[in-house]
């Protein structure tokens, strides 16, 4: 991986993340109708929605429409909600934290659990644990992020009290509160993920411990142990890297779904209630925001991939 | 000259569910100090098993050993396991057949060079290095420091077997096994591989176990030789005597089996069935760059051939001399520039991997049921009469027609290639490398075949190979092909004993023929 | 003995996927109750014989209800990976099997898509267009598209190169042939799997989006729908919220576990 390969691979983020704002704003601007007919109503008189037109800056040709969109998105402005008549950034921009911080916890325990689970599981291929950890998997994977909120939701908020359901604590009144409640959604969100990359992890460390480098390894004397970490590991993570990259941009995508079981007023809420009022404003700026943060995403899974397998590189 | 290795009476067994299959049989060998020794055998023999278990890479929990591995005075199959692990790498090596998947492909080459020092000496990283380099010097690899920096996907076939021999060799092993470790490499990168072992062996005075199914390569390495078939011991014995001299009558069949130099067919002189002028083909390379105008690599440079009716042709040459790509040109799937005069009907073709030219997804049956609903108008019962005419003309039962290609072998598989290539009655059939990829016995059962069914139909045949003791046995005329041009032609015994090329002598020195008849 | 594990799970999956058809095609014709029907007297009880599952907060009967919900999740699954599979396997086989410019444009717009969680883009379609049931199959169906083509691409491109393919070529095939009568079975085992899974996100996603209220609509039923309605009533009736959330798992789980025997 040198820097030539990751400059390009730079600009065709750049270059996508471009395309995708365009697809979006396209989408936006011709299929939900005249904003000017959406602010004052379908009884308007046609000068006054002349007027609006004009003042929105709705009869510049398209592609100034986008570019000046654009640049103002860049910079901060996203424009103005149509339900509530406030910059659109001020709405959105403070509940980002949030977001992140679920998603990072949640990213944080899926790391945490799966890694040392899946050599253990591998190593001791065959014994109780590892017949165990499996068929506990294929339950866990079937568990939908929500569901689990809600069971989470009754077993250690309603039966054990370790927390109050729906008692959610902002992060600028009580930093650690925020922390410990968040991470009960967390959790939720982090157990299917973790149960497919476990599987995943095992069933790659198994299947390269069967390749001939491993006989090779074996062959200067090497210990089970030192096969597995010197040799396998690397390896093996390779298609597990790639699934654990998509499972972030999953989980940051999912905690729309979760933030309603546990009450947390982050992005989904917002963008929940901007579809029902059809504030498109609001709706173009968030699902830009949560695209963005995709791209970004496997932008660095794709780098992270490069550095641990060789062979990607082409320049040779 | 002491003895650095002595197994007796090594039988293995295989535990399928609770019947045990025993694979091995009272396996006996002792070696010498710098002694080479060759097992030979087909797959299926145990001569692999049997390696393995000496270099205490058979620890599967369905098997079971018994017998005595001896090396220095300690029974390995019995001694504790950090014991065996401290002699292997650094007592024992082993280098196995496959050198890409043997080796790890997320590592640098120099790391995994250095394994063993790292496992068994006390050296810092420097010392290390060092020794390293020195090491892939002395397998031959030109600049050992940039192959010292690579992964194995950088390097050639054949540079990473010196790899995988510089890792077994560098803490100066008492025995290198090498299991097959030339079988999948070109013709002319086996005999660099065998003149390097044989050149470290006397170097290094490192005793080597030398397993292969062809016998021809072991009788240019190896003083003695074990026999094996069926997991028995057949026969053992020095090499040349057991030549001269071959007692079991699988020994014998063996030897037989070899392409050698006798025999010849007398050359045909009839009317061409195919005129090729001025051929050349290239490609577009890869593009390395977005925005780059990819190169064109040139394979076929103005290439001027013909093939006569009845003949078997042969054509001859290195990896990389454009041999495959005049035959996918004559058939059409690749597009070239110059003129092809076709005699007769579009020429058809037998390939070289058994397992990739019959579709894993459809019986046999069906398979070569295909050219005849494409191409003719016969009613279903014609064609199924057909496919079993087919079938009893390569010598398969009627059976085999509603089997799977997974559920046979490569020779009957290599059979059902050859039904299929002639289901449309062609008079041109192409053969690129038909053979290669088989044992030896089988080989000989192919090119008989080939032969009967060249007498029977009158076909002519261009036979494609890189080895040339094959095409001796079979063809009336030989082509020589380099960089992709013809650069010498001639009939069978023009060739064999008066070669004029560098090139062609090269080939023969390679297949070792020049080397036997001197 | 791992074989006969395998084949465990995939005997487990089985029966599990049809118990839950059962009782999908079972509810098309009777229910214990009208799922619609509410009872006052009876809001929010729990189990009982009468009410194997207990009532929701109108009274109706959750069993019903369920029977009634699961058709209309598998249904969306069914038909987003019918939508995804068939365009999903024209894309992929000419894109293979054919390559040139059209591949490569094609395959960068569907990387740029395969990144984007199906969730996100059900919420493009859906905020764009309106909340409805046949704009989340659509949604779901699109989203499904790029990584099945690129399974199927990623397999064409492996086969076409085989010497089987070549020799179809030469003994007459055409390249609609060869591309569908001779590489498409060779496909078949890598692109099941493919579908299983497929059919599980769809499942997936169709139960969140409708637990937010943006996925099916009233009136037809939805497990995701019955769960959020139970979030209110969670320390009072958990079973409210419980076996639905139950069954989906079920559901998900029968069809993982065929697809972890494919594998």
């Amino acid at each position: 991986m040198n820097a030539k390969k990751i400059i390009k691979k730079f600009i065709f983020m750049l270059l996508t993340l471009l395309l995708v704002s365009f697809l979006v704003f396209l989408a936006f601007a011709i299929i939900p109708g005249d904003p000017a007919v959406h602010k004052l109503g379908t009884q308007a008189t046609p000068e006054s929605l002349e007027a609006l037109r004009e003042e929105m800056g709705l009869n510049r040709p398209f592609f100034a429409r986008y570019a000046s969109w654009l640049i103002s998105f860049v910079k901060g402005d996203m424009g103005i909600s149509y339900s509530y008549n406030l910059p659109v950034g001020s709405m959105i921009l403070d509940k980002l934290p949030i977001t992140l911080t679920m998603t990072a916890l949640a990213f944080m325990f899926v790391l945490i659990i799966t890694f040392p689970t899946g050599i253990l599981c591998a190593k001791h291929n065959g014994g109780k644990l590892d017949r165990f950890i499996v068929i506990l998997n294929q339950i866990m994977m079937s568990v939908p992020s929500f569901f689990g909120g809600i069971l989470i939701t009754i077993i250690f908020g309603v039966v054990l009290k370790l927390f109050m359901p729906g008692g959610y604590i902002s992060y600028t009144k009580n930093f650690t509160k925020f922390l410990g409640y968040m991470c009960f959604p967390a959790i939720a969100i982090a157990i299917p993920k973790a149960a497919m990359s476990i599987k995943l992890l095992r069933s790659s460390i198994l299947s390269e411990a069967e390749k001939d480098y491993a006989r090779t390894a074996y062959s200067h004397g090497n210990t089970t142990g030192d096969v597995l970490i010197h040799h396998v590991l690397q390896n093996a993570m390779i298609p597990v890297v790639t699934f654990l990259g998509m499972a972030l941009a999953d989980i940051f995508a999912g905690s729309i779904i979760i933030e309603q079981v546990f009450n947390i007023p982050g992005m989904g809420r917002i963008l929940l209630s901007s579809i029902s009022n059809r504030d498109y404003p609001v709706v173009m700026a968030i699902l830009v925001l949560l695209s963005s943060a995709v791209i970004i995403i496997n932008f660095i899974v794709d780098i992270v991939y490069g550095i641990i397998d060789p062979r990607v590189s082409q320049d040779d | 000259m002491g003895k650095v290795l002595e197994v007796t009476d090594l039988n293995i067994r295989i535990y399928d569910k609770d019947t045990p299959d025993t694979v091995v049989f009272d396996f006996d060998l002792s070696m010498d100090e710098g002694e080479i020794v060759g097992l030979v055998g087909e797959s299926g023999s145990g001569k692999s098993m049997s390696a393995l278990a000496i270099a205490g890479l058979l620890n599967r929990h369905d098997m079971e050993k018994r017998g005595k591995i001896m090396f220095e005075g300690r029974d390995l199959l019995t001694c504790p396991r950090e014991e065996l692990r401290s002699h292997q790498g650094k007592d024992i090596g082993i280098i196995f057949q496959e050198p890409m998947t043997s080796l790890n492909p997320v590592k640098k080459i120099g790391w995994q060079v250095e394994e063993n020092l790292r496992i068994h000496t006390n050296m810092t990283p420097e010392e290390r290095k060092e020794r390293a380099l020195k090491v892939l010097k002395d397998v031959e690899l030109d600049n050992p420091e940039r192959v010292y920096n690579s992964y194995p996907h950088q390097l050639s076939g054949g540079m990473r077997q010196r790899v995988m021999i510089a890792s077994a060799m560098i803490c100066n092993p008492k025995i290198l096994i090498a299991d097959e470790p030339s079988t999948a490499l070109d013709v002319s990168v086996q005999a660099q591989i065998l003149k390097l072992l044989k050149r470290l062996n006397r170097t290094h005075n490192t005793a080597i176990l030398f397993i292969s199914h062809d016998l021809s390569l072991v009788r240019r390495l190896c003083k003695r030789v074990l026999v094996m078939k069926g997991g028995y011991v057949v026969e053992t014995g020095e090499t040349e005597k057991i030549f001269k001299n071959p007692e079991h009558e699988y020994t014998r069949k063996l030897i037989a089996a070899i392409p050698n130099c006798e025999g010849r067919q007398d050359p045909i002189d009839k009317e061409n069935i195919l005129m090729a002028k001025d051929i050349s083909v290239s490609f577009k390379e890869e593009r390395k760059k977005l925005l780059e105008k990819p190169g064109r690599v040139e394979v076929l440079r103005g290439l001027n051939m013909r093939i006569k009716k009845g003949e078997i042709l042969g054509l001859v040459g290195g990896s990389g001399c454009g041999k495959s790509t005049l035959a996918k040109a004559i058939t059409g799937i690749v597009p070239y520039t110059g003129e092809i005069e076709f005699n007769c009907k579009s020429p058809k073709m037998v390939f070289q991997d058994p397992y990739s030219s019959l579709n894993p997804a459809k019986k046999v049956g069906w398979i070569l049921e295909e050219p005849l609903k494409n191409c003719t108008n016969l009613s279903k019962e014609e064609r199924q009469k057909k496919v079993v005419e087919a079938l009893k003309e390569v010598g398969l039962d009627e059976y085999y027609k509603d089997r799977y290609p997974n559920e046979l072998s490569g020779g009957q598989r290599q059979r059902v290639c050859i039904a299929q290539a002639l289901m449309l009655e062609p008079e041109l059939l192409i053969a690129d490398e038909p053979v290669s990829a088989l044992d030896v016995t089988i080989q000989e059962q192919i090119i008989a075949l080939m032969q009967e069914l060249q007498k029977k139909r009158n076909l002519s045949i261009l036979f494609i190979s890189h080895d040339l003791r094959v095409v001796y046995k079979i063809c009336n005329y030989v082509l020589i092909m380099d960089k992709g041009q013809i650069v010498e032609r001639g009939s069978i015994e023009d060739i064999y004993t008066k070669p004029i090329t560098d090139i062609t002598k090269k080939l023969l020195r390679d297949a070792g023929i020049r080397e036997v008849s001197e | 003995m791992k074989r006969r594990k395998k084949n465990l799970n995939f005997h487990i999956g089985l029966t599990i996927s049809v118990v839950m058809l059962i009782m999908i095609v079972v509810g098309l014709f009777y229910t214990p109750y009208n799922p619609e029907a509410m009872n006052s007297a009876l809001k929010n009880a729990g189990m009982s014989l009468a009410h194997p599952f207990g009532c929701d907060n109108f009274g109706r009967d959750i069993l019903s209800r369920i029977m009634v919900g699961s058709r209309t999740t598998v249904l969306v699954g069914l038909a987003t990976v019918v939508i995804g599979t068939f365009f999903g396997i024209i894309i992929g086989a000419f894109t293979g099997y054919f390559g040139g410019m059209a591949d490569e444009i094609l395959m960068r717009i569907m990387d740029a898509l395969l990144a984007f969680p199906s969730i996100l883009l059900a919420l493009v379609i859906i905020g764009l267009f309106e909340p409805s049931t046949w704009n989340l199959i659509m949604a779901l169906g699109i989203a499904f598209i790029p990584s099945f083509a690129r399974i199927v691409r990623s397999e064409f491109l492996r086969c076409k190169n085989m010497d089987y393919v070549t020799a179809a070529k030469l003994n007459g095939a055409g390249d609609m042939r060869v591309m569908f009568v001779h590489i498409l079975p060779n496909t078949i085992k890598v692109l099941s799997s493919s579908v299983l899974i497929g059919f599980n996100n769809a499942v997936l996603a169709e139960a969140g989006m409708s637990f937010l209220g943006i996925g099916v609509m009233p009136p037809d039923p939805s497990l995701g729908r019955m769960m959020s309605e139970a979030q209110s009533y969670i320390f009072s009736n958990p079973g409210f919220a419980i076996f639905p959330g139950m069954i989906l798992i079920l559901i998900i789980l029968g069809i993982s576990l065929i697809g972890s025997y494919l594998e």
